[in-house]
């Protein structure tokens, strides 16, 4: 990509391809971000590189459009990127570049990510209801950001049987990279008994997510996610609310909800009678 | 207009010589040996920096190829501070390259030994004239005219550190290109600038794009009057200069793909390194780079090499052996058609 920018669309900006599925876009733009980070080790000794702010305001813009539903459907209306399928919240989006890999099915097998299959029961289980008290149906209209980033109960698990031809090409990157990190993510949730805000800390971070995001998602305020993850039970508010944040907060984390709310709640009503005793 | 590759006159010679007999590195005519046609495929690990762990991963790649079944020649092209042989647990071979440059041995056949592992043989570096760090060009011709002639379905080439012409003239004329680097300031360095080189050089390989050789020489040297700083900048001057030049531009910048191994990772923030350093290598130099994967820092790594014994052997279960595993039969796998003299 060494064109000028003004020469590149927004799917050019993070480089995915033009149907790549949100969650693709969402790795994307965080991996450009975090290459083109202040201290981005990866721009060290780069003649140019010393300021990306341009570059980096382009990315907010692509991410900030592609992220969401209705307006990436404008976007890719307007420019004529629209191939197949109108339907972009929706996974069962038609591969677009199916003749260049061959047969899709083979792809598809090896691309179902293994934490699919040793996650456990619960770790697989759909949330049952929305995390938004406000949007609480997932119809294609719900265009809120959960549904690009939790899977839809009515649907399998995230295959995508296509995406740029070049990601499938190594072992260990991208695909494999995550998968295997995902695999080790769910070794530890699945050996974990505690489940302490400590943990769900380390989780949300393995996610990726920033409180703001968690908060912004789930509507639960951030200084509740903090005091959830900081244990700070005096910073929460009554039992049955804290019950139904954590819950909200592990089924964002894909952790084992019914587990992470028990093991919470113990401490938090320990802790309260401590104080009352 | 200075090149940065040293005495310009040479490299023009050596450049126009291409021409005369067809460039070798991109259309070898088949005249140099009835043989040409055995070595499927030629893998070279460079990198830039000493101590990235280049000799390791070359030996590691060998053994495991040589495990699949194949015919392995191990080449160590660190002329000059060769130790290759030391990573493959070999003692010191009576024969090295050095005997075929100073024609010795009338043909590179002669320099290969065997190794204790089957299938896999060496030809070292070492053992040496102690001169043999500074090889002619007309030294590296005959390195580069002769390795496809060897017996043997895969050539490894484990190559020195820095951006020395040869180096990244053998890297260019493999067909596998690796780069290993750590994640460090100081790796990744020497990685950019190893990228770098090995690009305008490819680019003044490239007979189509004579009228743009300027241009590129002054994009070598940051100060030039042109103004030309990154590959970026000399896209745009091209396009301005030579418009019709600019797509053979881009396809040849294409088919430039080295790959990318990221060593002795530690956490994963360095992990995501290689991802960070494949997209800016994208975007700054338009190269793409296949982020192959990471080794884990891992400490078997250096006790296999206090042992003078190849990790492949002295820890077979470690994550290390594995990973590299998977990475030869990836390659294998997914590259194992590529030629680039075809």
């Amino acid at each position: 990509m060494i064109e000028p920018l003004s020469n590149l669309n927004l799917y050019e900006v993070l480089d995915v391809a033009p149907d790549a599925s949100p969650s693709d876009i969402r790795t994307a733009y965080l991996r450009v971000k975090s290459a083109y980070g202040k201290d981005s080790l990866a721009l060290y000794s780069l003649v140019g590189s010393e300021d990306n702010t341009e570059y980096l305001n382009q990315v907010e813009e692509a991410y900030r459009i592609l992220s969401n539903p209705e307006k990436r459907k404008e976007y890719d209306r307007h420019h004529g990127l629209l191939l197949v399928s109108d339907e972009i919240n929706d996974g069962a989006r038609f591969p677009a570049f199916s003749d260049d890999e061959g047969s899709g099915k083979i792809i598809k097998m090896d691309r179902v990510p293994p934490m699919e299959e040793v996650g456990g029961d619960d770790l697989l289980i759909p949330p049952a209801t929305s995390f938004s008290s406000s949007s609480a149906t997932s119809t294609p209209a719900a265009n809120t950001p959960q549904n690009i980033r939790i899977q839809d109960p009515t649907r399998p698990p995230p295959t995508e049987p296509y995406s740029a031809p070049t990601r499938s090409e190594s072992p260990l990157s991208e695909d494999r990279t995550n998968s295997q990190i995902e695999l080790s993510l769910q070794r530890e949730i699945a050996n974990e008994t505690e489940f302490r805000g400590s943990f769900l800390r380390k989780m949300r971070e393995a996610r990726k997510f920033s409180i703001e995001e968690i908060a912004d998602f789930t509507k639960i305020k951030r200084t509740y996610v903090k005091a959830i993850e900081e244990e700070d039970f005096d910073q929460l508010p009554a039992a049955v609310y804290v019950r139904g944040f954590v819950i909200q907060l592990a089924k964002m984390l894909r952790l084992p909800h019914d587990k992470v709310s028990n093991s919470f709640m113990n401490r938090y009503h320990i802790a309260k009678k401590n104080k009352a005793g | 207009m200075e090149g940065r590759f040293g005495d310009s006159d040479l490299e023009t010679r050596e450049i126009l010589r291409f021409k005369e007999e067809g460039n070798p590195f991109f259309n070898i005519q088949g005249s140099a040996s009835p043989n040409l046609q055995r070595v499927k495929q030629i893998w070279a690990i460079g990198g830039g920096k000493g101590g990235v762990g280049k000799s390791l991963l070359s030996s590691s790649l060998a053994i495991s190829l040589s495990r699949q079944g194949n015919k392995v020649v191990a080449i160590d092209l660190d002329l000059g501070a060769a130790n290759l042989h030391t990573t493959l647990g070999v003692d010191l071979p009576e024969r090295s390259i050095s005997d075929f440059l100073s024609n010795r041995a009338t043909k590179l056949d002669e320099c290969v030994s065997p190794t204790p592992i089957p299938n896999l043989y060496l030809i070292s570096g070492a053992a040496d004239s102690l001169n043999v760090a500074n090889i002619t060009t007309e030294q590296k011709q005959k390195i580069i005219q002769n390795l496809r002639g060897l017996d043997a379905d895969y050539l490894v080439i484990d190559l020195g550190a820095g951006t020395n012409i040869n180096t990244i003239d053998f890297f260019l004329f493999s067909d596998v290109s690796i780069i290993t680097l750590l994640p460090e300031p100081t790796s990744i360095e020497n990685g950019y600038r190893f990228i770098k080189t090995g690009y305008f050089r490819r680019l003044k390989l490239v007979k189509a794009l004579e009228p743009i050789h300027p241009l590129i020489d002054a994009a070598m040297d940051p100060k030039n009057s042109e103004g030309i700083k990154t590959p970026a900048d000399l896209f745009k001057e091209v396009n301005r200069l030579h418009p019709e030049l600019g797509t053979k531009l881009k396809d040849e910048i294409a088919k430039f793909r080295p790959k990318l191994i990221l060593n002795q990772v530690r956490t994963q923030t360095d992990i995501d390194i290689g991802f960070s350093i494949k997209t800016v290598t994208k975007r700054y130099f338009g190269v793409e780079l296949d982020y192959l994967g990471y080794l884990d820092y891992d400490s078997s790594a250096w006790q296999a090499v206090r042992r003078k014994r190849p990790i492949m052997i002295e820890f077979p279960t470690s994550k290390v052996v594995s990973s590299i595993e998977r990475m030869a039969q990836y390659l294998v796998k997914r590259h194992g058609h590529l030629r680039s003299d075809l």
